[in-house]
């Protein structure tokens, strides 16, 4: 028989090998939560799952009518459909920000269980990252016949290469961001609802500030008129460094290397990958502290 | 193995914070600046609901320095009046809040019930809410799978189970929730009043479960306010008053402490005696409600007589003067008035001459329905204006000890009283 002792934790003792083992003891709730959410969202709709494709794909139409025809976008090179260019950016884009916006709220939405039962907190928010994959799965499909399409149709615009091999470890950075910022955001949210609020503003922020509609290479444009306007030398090249930091930027560039590939996305966006990934990182795991180090007082301030 | 100790607690206390006093603005100056500085001020009010820097006013313990030890096997009722500290003690043990203080040592895996059905979802079937319901009281997919026969036999509710929950009535919610938890087979089961919902039938077999659970060798912790279901399902009892705990014992002496106590309530004594006022020709001197040993009272069984005495004084001699006392329940609502109408010729007030007198009478037992309830009594002059009011004078409230079934299911609907009425067969 395991003894357990219920006391104040003190703050050094946030991630024991007792937690994990107890993560794993509540997998069958993280299933079952995952498969309810699933679930849910899509009862008693006529469309169902088809939601899952429209809604990334009238947002990829609205794009592509407005940045090619009313503000047009200087692509770097014109082989590439500003449809493909775009799709393939949104796709990544829409789990990130669906993710995050059910993630932020998941603590509030099940705050019965939080004050009601004893289970692994952490799984809460967890449950909607892992849920909206199911959504992100359709729209690859769909993604995958768009570019199926136009590599038949217009010899040149979409060339798939090897790198499609390194999509599940862009996937992977994807999910980890996602996971970590939703940790900070859903532990604030329960006792702060102003985060609600604020998410919505940060993921419009950051379609924005991500290269979804612009191509990445215009970056370079962006930190050099700061340089120029702020009359310091040197700032363009600090900011691109502090960019590329930006995990967003390397999935949706590896994205784009991955299923686009061509002459237009040769090779793997390494350098911003990997800084991105060491982001995610960070964020994951100072959420995961975050989180815990708030965890004892959800039930009280909910 | 008997005699072991499952759950130790020691020197148990928790801290809460309850809400900041609002302010108020009398002008459109100082709402406006209130309106401007509201955001750092509702930012510290957040920030307080988890920091304690200081000891305010608006903290307090829901819980100070409990200890108990609870041996396997034995089933303890945890008593007391609401806010007593008795549901924060529930979820301290079933880890959804951390102690402020002191530690509890646990052996053996728990189930807590605190709430029938958490996690139940209105578009998910009856069959999907169990596995919900389930894992998220503790159970693995497995153990579910096993037991779903036997669940779904218990509820009572196998033609709806590929149903929308959403499209259940209430009490089909409430069984099958049940049947879940009674299944969990924990070594030690926390329940907190929960028996409040479902009708009789089903309470009864939820009570006849939860006694095959403690007759199995089982740890039971119950919270209810039922004494009748302490009595029969527990062993022993604590009782908690303000967050400490202030007794511990068999289940009928706590329950004797709880009811005889009157240390335990607040400003609801069964008696009043009032500073008579010489302007008054007739008015109200003194009250009492007593039980049926004649002790002062707040409390009662609902099988008990509630015996009321009241004195009198008259200064100017009328015929029109009576009595009038009424009993009202938490909504307002009258259940009866009686007066001293029907005794003699006209009022009986009206007949005494000048001086004290005294009145006693009896309600009825098997009466009232749990809960609490008013007295008001009114000193008038028949066709003239009321000479005293008295609006809540005194207060008393009734504990549920019956075990009649129909009176049980008066309990939970919508009868204001629930008389114990006897059939006979001719």
């Amino acid at each position: 028989m395991s003894e357990l002792k219920i006391k104040k934790r003190l703050s050094w003792q946030l991630f024991s090998k007792q937690d994990f083992l107890e993560l794993f003891k509540f997998r069958d709730l993280l299933f079952t939560l995952i498969k309810r959410d699933v679930q849910v969202v899509y009862k008693q709709s006529v469309i169902g799952f088809g939601w899952a494709v429209i809604k990334p794909m009238v947002q990829m139409i609205i794009f592509t009518f407005l940045f090619t025809y009313i503000a047009k976008v200087q692509m770097d090179d014109d082989s590439v459909p500003y449809m493909v260019f775009n799709f393939v950016a949104l796709v990544p884009f829409t789990y990130f920000s669906s993710a995050l916006t059910a993630s932020t709220s998941s603590l509030i939405s099940n705050e019965s269980f939080i004050t009601k039962v004893y289970f692994p907190r952490l799984i809460i928010p967890l449950v909607p990252i892992i849920a909206k994959l199911v959504d992100f799965g359709i729209a690859l499909v769909v993604l995958g016949f768009m570019l199926f399409y136009y590599y038949q149709t217009q010899p040149g615009s979409v060339e798939i290469n090897g790198n499609i091999l390194f999509l599940p470890l862009l996937i992977l950075i994807l999910i980890m961001f996602s996971f970590g910022i939703s940790l900070w955001f859903s532990a604030l949210a329960i006792q702060y609802r102003d985060l609600n609020q604020i998410v919505t503003f940060l993921a419009q922020f950051m379609m924005y500030m991500a290269p979804i509609v612009w191509p990445f290479s215009r970056i370079k444009g962006i930190t050099q008129g700061i340089e120029s306007w702020s009359g310091i030398d040197g700032i363009a090249n600090s900011f691109e460094k502090i960019y590329s930091f930006f995990p967003l930027a390397g999935v949706i560039e590896g994205f784009r290397a991955a299923l686009i590939g061509g002459k237009a996305y040769p090779n793997m966006p390494w350098d911003l990958i990997l800084n991105g990934t060491i982001m995610s990182l960070l964020i994951l795991v100072s959420g995961i502290y975050f989180f815990r180090s708030k965890e004892s007082i959800f039930a009280d301030v909910a | 193995m008997k005699n072991e100790t499952v759950i130790k607690v020691e020197g148990l206390s928790k801290r809460y914070r309850i809400g900041l006093k609002e302010e108020m603005h009398d002008s459109l100056a100082s709402s406006l600046a209130a309106f401007l500085k509201s955001p750092f001020k509702s930012f510290k009010k957040l920030k307080n609901l988890s920091s304690f820097n200081d000891e305010d006013d608006d903290v307090f313990w829901a819980l100070k320095d409990i200890d108990f030890e609870v041996k396997k096997g034995e089933a303890l009722g945890i008593i007391g009046m609401n806010g007593a500290g008795k549901s924060t003690l529930l979820k301290v043990l079933s880890r959804i809040t951390e102690p402020t203080n002191g530690e509890v040592t646990i052996n053996g895996r728990v189930a807590s019930l605190l709430e029938v059905g958490t996690g139940f979802h209105p578009d998910l079937t009856g069959r999907e809410n169990i596995f919900l319901n389930g894992t998220i009281l503790g159970m693995t997919r497995k153990e579910i799978n096993q037991k779903m026969e036997e669940i779904i036999e218990f509820s009572g509710v196998r033609k709806f189970i590929d149903t929308p929950v959403k499209r259940y009535s209430s009490g089909m919610r409430v069984r099958l929730a049940f049947s879940v938890a009674a299944h969990l087979d924990p070594e030690i089961l926390i329940i907190d009043e929960v028996l409040a919902v479902g009708d009789y039938e089903f309470q009864n077999k939820c009570i006849g479960k939860m006694q095959d659970v403690a007759q199995g060798g089982k740890t039971i912790l119950f919270v209810s306010h039922n004494m009748a279901a302490i009595k029969q399902l527990c062993n022993r009892a604590i009782l908690l008053r303000k967050g400490e705990k202030i007794a511990d014992g068999t289940v009928d002496e706590i329950i004797d402490v709880y009811k005889n106590n009157n240390e335990t309530r607040e400003g609801d004594l069964g008696h009043i005696q009032l500073t008579p006022k010489n302007e008054l020709p007739f008015q109200l001197l003194e009250l009492s409600i007593k039980n049926s040993n004649r002790e002062i009272a707040t409390y009662f069984e609902s099988t008990e007589k509630i015996h009321v005495e009241l004195k009198m004084r008259i200064t100017h001699e009328q015929p029109n003067y009576y009595i009038n006392f009424r009993v009202v329940n938490h909504d307002e609502i009258t259940l009866f008035v009686t007066t001293d109408e029907d005794f003699s010729e006209g009022y009986m007030s009206g007949n005494l001459g000048v001086g004290d007198h005294g009145f006693n009478f009896d309600f009825p037992s098997h009466l009232f329905k749990p809960g609490k309830y008013r007295i008001d009594v009114y000193m008038c002059n028949r066709f003239n204006p009321l000479i005293q009011e008295h609006n809540n004078i005194l207060s008393f409230e009734i504990i549920d000890s019956i075990t009649l079934k129909s009176v049980k299911q008066l309990y939970r609907s919508e009868a204001i009283v629930a008389p114990a009425i006897i059939w006979e067969l001719q």
